[in-house]
């Protein structure tokens, strides 16, 4: 008896639906995976932190203008030295990695602040009135929307189909625009616009840069910015800070956790069955 | 064709001048009657005195719709400013346009006069200046029309480019597709503020939209009756329709034989009888082709058209075909 041969287009003394005892020798499992350990995972997971407690103080900011406790030219004012603050610590940081269009100068960022602040600034009257005949619960559900589209699309480095970081900035400044007509002025309007673009588009750029060159500091920066947040949630109400604080605590401490548990039970099988897959590299074929 | 001095070479030749002439003679009869009418007390000067007060009726409704749109119509939430503004324009505009029909009214009885003689060239050429007249006396609502629908085509069309942006695609021209494009942080951010004023302010622009454009379909409908009236006279074949009344032999479809006499021995009688046309084929055939309005657009392209907020025109000429 001559054995079986897997040649497609051979004539052998098999029927076509022959299925050989070789066949599931080709079978592997567990391809590509990973093998964590829980700490790294930990400490990861404080990007995932850094934006919940962004749009956290962006939704505190708010609040406490809304309510009076916050002036508007003293929160400009704040955001203003906190942002030229952290611009230095970013120029500090070392030379800016190059974007697709060549270096980006001091100047072009001096440019950009006055296209930010001059268009905010004229805008902020339209804003102002811009929804004013909506209802604030339409605009309230609007604006949590979108700032959960804000957290779900934020670019954390994963390489999956939901990530779009342009989708993520516009979104949150979508909320932040929604938000500003509810504010009893037009300054308001302009502050809180201005701090959204501040925490949902150039804070994260800090972060990322920060994690790159000193992951200890942006650890210590990510704890800082959650007691912060924790405690301006205290001011507001107690619930808030105690949901938040537990939402944290489940994304440090449990999920990475349940991940850890989990994959003991990963059983993912490859064999000769799975589709072909197009490599990158075909040099080993032209070569 | 009429005036030519060669003689008809073939039927359909022969039946092609005829329908056409009786088709003048009927259009200017028609004409005729309609002069004896009106120049019978004083109508004209009823008309024109009429005519004044029924402008500055249509006027003052509009107003009255602009009022009601500036407020809160059907309880529908716009934007206050925005409907002030535009509000506070077309109401300027309609009383631009009050003072222009009172400028008017001295020499509305005038042109009426004259216009009226126009009629005695034949009911047709009588009525496409009243099709005129009314498209001159709606121009403000055509005004409207073309203000609004420009207003909203503009936001649509920076909606869906803005939309675009929001999602972090663009228009690729160069292969006609959506492409996923990297935006600076300040591009991102003009467009999102935009996108977003845009989108708060497209039901205010879209409800004036949708109501002028019902304004001037209106009017459209109005005029386009006129000119099926004046089509149908045009073009429909009386001569043939005549001669199919009083003679139906002469234009036959047919012969039909039926047995007239069987008895042996003697050869068979048949009765011929003629098969004439039915009136529906009569003007199928016999038709005259005319400059006849028809629909440029199919239903759905007229509607996509409203849609996006391209100016409609509700008919074009069988000529400018070929370009």
């Amino acid at each position: 008896m001559p054995r079986w041969r897997k040649a497609l287009f051979g004539r052998q003394r098999f029927p076509d639906n022959h299925v050989d005892q070789t066949f599931l020798s080709d079978l592997r499992t567990n391809v590509c995976l990973r093998h964590y350990r829980y700490w790294p995972v930990v400490c990861e997971s404080s990007v995932v932190v850094q934006q919940l407690s962004a749009v956290c103080g962006f939704g505190v900011l708010w609040r406490l203008m809304l309510g009076g406790a916050l002036g508007a030219e003293t929160l400009f004012a704040h955001s203003l030295a906190m942002a030229l603050v952290v611009y230095l610590l970013h120029q500090l940081l070392g030379p800016r990695d190059r974007g697709p269009q060549g270096a980006t100068t001091r100047w072009m960022d001096l440019k950009s602040t006055g296209i930010f602040v001059a268009f905010t600034y004229g805008f902020s009257p339209v804003l102002k009135t811009l929804t004013e005949s909506i209802s604030t619960d339409t605009i309230y559900a609007m604006s949590v929307f979108m700032l959960l589209g804000y957290i779900v699309c934020f670019d954390y480095g994963a390489d999956t189909v939901m990530v779009s970081s342009c989708l993520s900035v516009n979104m949150g400044l979508f909320s932040a625009v929604c938000l500003a007509s509810r504010l009893p002025s037009v300054f308001h309007a302009f502050t809180t616009v201005c701090v959204a673009l501040q925490l949902f588009a150039l804070w994260p750029v800090f972060l990322k840069k920060l994690k790159a060159c000193y992951p200890g500091l942006h650890l210590v920066v990510t704890v800082t910015v959650f007691v912060l947040v924790t405690v301006s949630l205290l001011w507001v109400s107690l619930g808030f800070a105690l949901s938040f604080s537990i939402l944290v605590f489940t994304i440090v401490f449990v999920c990475p956790h349940l991940l850890l548990t989990l994959q003991r039970r990963k059983d993912n099988i490859h064999g000769p069955w799975d589709e072909a897959e197009i490599k990158d590299d075909l040099s080993q074929f032209l070569g | 064709m009429i005036t030519s001095t060669t003689k008809a070479q073939t039927h359909s030749e022969f039946m092609r001048k005829a329908n056409l002439f009786v088709s003048f003679l009927i259009d200017v009869a028609l004409g005729i009657l309609l002069i004896s009418w009106l120049y019978q007390k004083n109508r004209i000067g009823q008309l024109a005195g009429a005519l004044v007060p029924f402008a500055d009726y249509i006027a003052k409704e509009l107003q009255n719709l602009l009022e009601w749109l500036m407020g809160a119509p059907a309880g529908l939430k716009m934007n206050k400013a925005l409907d002030q503004v535009l509000g506070r324009f077309f109401l300027y505009h309609i009383h631009l346009w009050i003072s222009y029909i009172h400028l008017m009214s001295p020499f509305i009885e005038m042109i009426l006069w004259y216009a009226g003689l126009s009629a005695c060239l034949g009911l047709t050429i009588a009525l496409s200046i009243v099709s005129d007249i009314i498209a001159l006396l709606t121009f403000h609502i055509y005004c409207f029309y073309v203000y609004g629908a420009r207003l909203y085509c503009f936001k649509i069309y920076g909606l869906s480019s803005l939309w675009r942006l929001f999602r972090g695609k663009k228009w690729n021209v160069l292969r006609q597709r959506v492409d996923s494009c990297s935006y600076d942080l300040d591009q991102l951010f003009i467009g999102t503020l935009l996108f977003t004023i845009l989108l708060f302010l497209l039901p205010t622009t879209a409800l004036y939209y949708l109501v002028f454009t019902l304004l001037r379909l209106v009017v459209v409908i109005v005029q386009g009756l006129i000119h099926l009236f004046v089509d149908l006279i045009n073009s429909l074949p009386f001569y043939a329709l005549g001669l199919r009344l009083c003679r139906p032999y002469v234009l036959a479809v047919g012969v039909k034989f039926d047995v007239f006499q069987k008895v042996s021995d003697k050869p068979l009688h048949l009765l011929m009888q003629i098969n004439p046309l039915t009136y529906g084929m009569i003007i199928q055939h016999y038709r005259l082709a005319t400059y006849s309005c028809y629909p440029k657009d199919s239903w759905a392209a007229l509607c996509k058209k409203l849609f996006i907020g391209e100016l409609i025109y509700p008919w074009r000429h069988k000529t400018e075909k070929q370009d």
